[in-house]
């Protein structure tokens, strides 16, 4: 069920749509270009850091460890952490923390696309515990700076 | 207060930059698990042995999910077609023709007495992993096998080489697994690429296939050599 072509895309490419779709409605539909910014560059840290941490571990996916198909399209050999958990908790995270009932249904989708990547052969559960320890962590400290930044910028 | 600030009012209180490095310290012990975890590996990682293959059936794998330096390949169906060849009769008598490999102009000659039966550029082996020089045998043709390998980003997992011909000789044994073979995961011939093996072209491998003895039997993936039917000559120079 999980190998339709649709889920596939899906689980491959959702994230990147998702941060879009979320950029374009804070941006321009609702104009909170703040939260827009915030979100973008949490995300943007969230994949850089996690894409440091796959160069150093280097732990290949579980398709490869056990012999079974990957059923998501991947870029990396490297499996610990997911770039994808990391991705969509810090969106969630960020946008938690200035619109909840968003937030709340972002980070549903943010685990649903997390179970997507494990149940599809290119994660272990303990690189979304750590792509999504990254995520939250992430989208909580630029909230520290953003907070600071606007501080100062009020005077 | 402004909307813009009054959201964070929790964390505002206290240093934020004493807040922002308590935050900060899971992914800096992350990081530093991360150095200390690379550098064990790096110092136990085996040194990349040829391209060795433990399955000398010749038969395909369904599993066309390759991976080469870090990024994943789709096996392409020429690897896999089925092209109805057999073996080839050329001028000369089977023993009479040889491969050349000349690493220094990464060509590969293929000969038929002293006639020219093909040229082409290929890929040897990479400065820390290179093509052994001499004489040598084949000793087995596989029509597929599947290679394995390498440590951490150069870990490479390529189901379905096609046109494998590994050669030997006293010095280099032919469980090293060095051998001629197509290439399906990269482009680059004419500059050294590979583990040890040499790659060609896979459209340039399968006329090599099938031209070089030992000779195939019909309907066969895979051939040994024997007394009756001697694996040709390949010799690699500089």
């Amino acid at each position: 069920m999980i190998d339709t072509p649709f889920l596939v895309f899906l689980n491959t490419h959702g994230v990147l749509l998702l941060v879009v779709f979320i950029f374009i409605y804070e941006f321009f539909l609702i104009k909170k270009k703040e939260v827009a910014l915030h979100m973008l560059v949490s995300v943007f840290f969230a994949f850089l850091f996690s894409l440091v941490l796959k160069e150093l571990f280097l732990i290949p996916r579980p398709y490869l460890a056990t012999g079974e198909a990957a059923l998501a399209g991947l870029t990396y050999y490297s499996s610990l952490p997911s770039i994808h958990a990391a991705i969509s908790f810090a969106l969630a995270t960020t946008v938690t923390l200035h619109q909840r009932l968003l937030g709340v249904m972002l980070f549903t989708v943010a685990a649903l696309i997390s179970l997507g990547r494990v149940m599809a052969n290119v994660h272990y559960p303990a690189d979304i515990a750590i792509g999504m320890l990254i995520g939250v962590l992430t989208g909580v400290i630029f909230n520290q700076i953003h907070v600071k930044l606007a501080k100062k910028a009020k005077g | 207060m402004t909307r813009g600030v009054s959201f964070g009012n929790m964390f505002v209180m206290g240093g934020t930059k004493l807040k922002v490095f308590l935050l900060s310290i899971p992914l800096l012990v992350l990081f530093s698990a991360g150095v200390l975890f690379r550098s064990t590996d790096r110092a136990t990682a085996p040194k990349v042995n040829g391209c060795y293959s433990d399955n000398l059936s010749g038969i395909f794998t369904s599993d066309l999910a390759a991976v080469y330096e870090g990024n994943s390949v789709a096996v392409p169906s020429e690897a896999l077609a089925y092209t109805g060849n057999s073996q080839v009769l050329g001028e000369a008598s089977p023993s009479d023709r040889w491969i050349e490999v000349d690493l220094s102009e990464q060509t590969l000659r293929a000969w038929d007495g002293s006639q020219l039966f093909l040229e082409t550029k290929i890929s040897s082996g990479l400065p820390g992993t290179p093509t052994p020089k001499g004489d040598f045998r084949v000793w087995v043709k596989l029509r597929a096998t599947k290679m394995e390998g390498g440590q951490g980003r150069y870990y490479y997992y390529l189901p379905n080489v096609p046109y494998v011909m590994y050669f030997e000789n006293e010095s280099v044994p032919g469980w090293r697994g060095y051998g001629i073979h197509g290439t399906y995961w990269h482009n680059d011939f004419g500059t050294p690429h590979s583990h040890g093996c040499v790659n060609v072209p896979t459209s340039v491998a399968e006329q090599l296939y099938y031209w070089a003895t030992p000779s195939l039997p019909s309907g066969k993936t895979s051939v040994f050599a024997g007394p009756d039917n001697p694996g040709i000559k390949v010799t690699i120079h500089d």
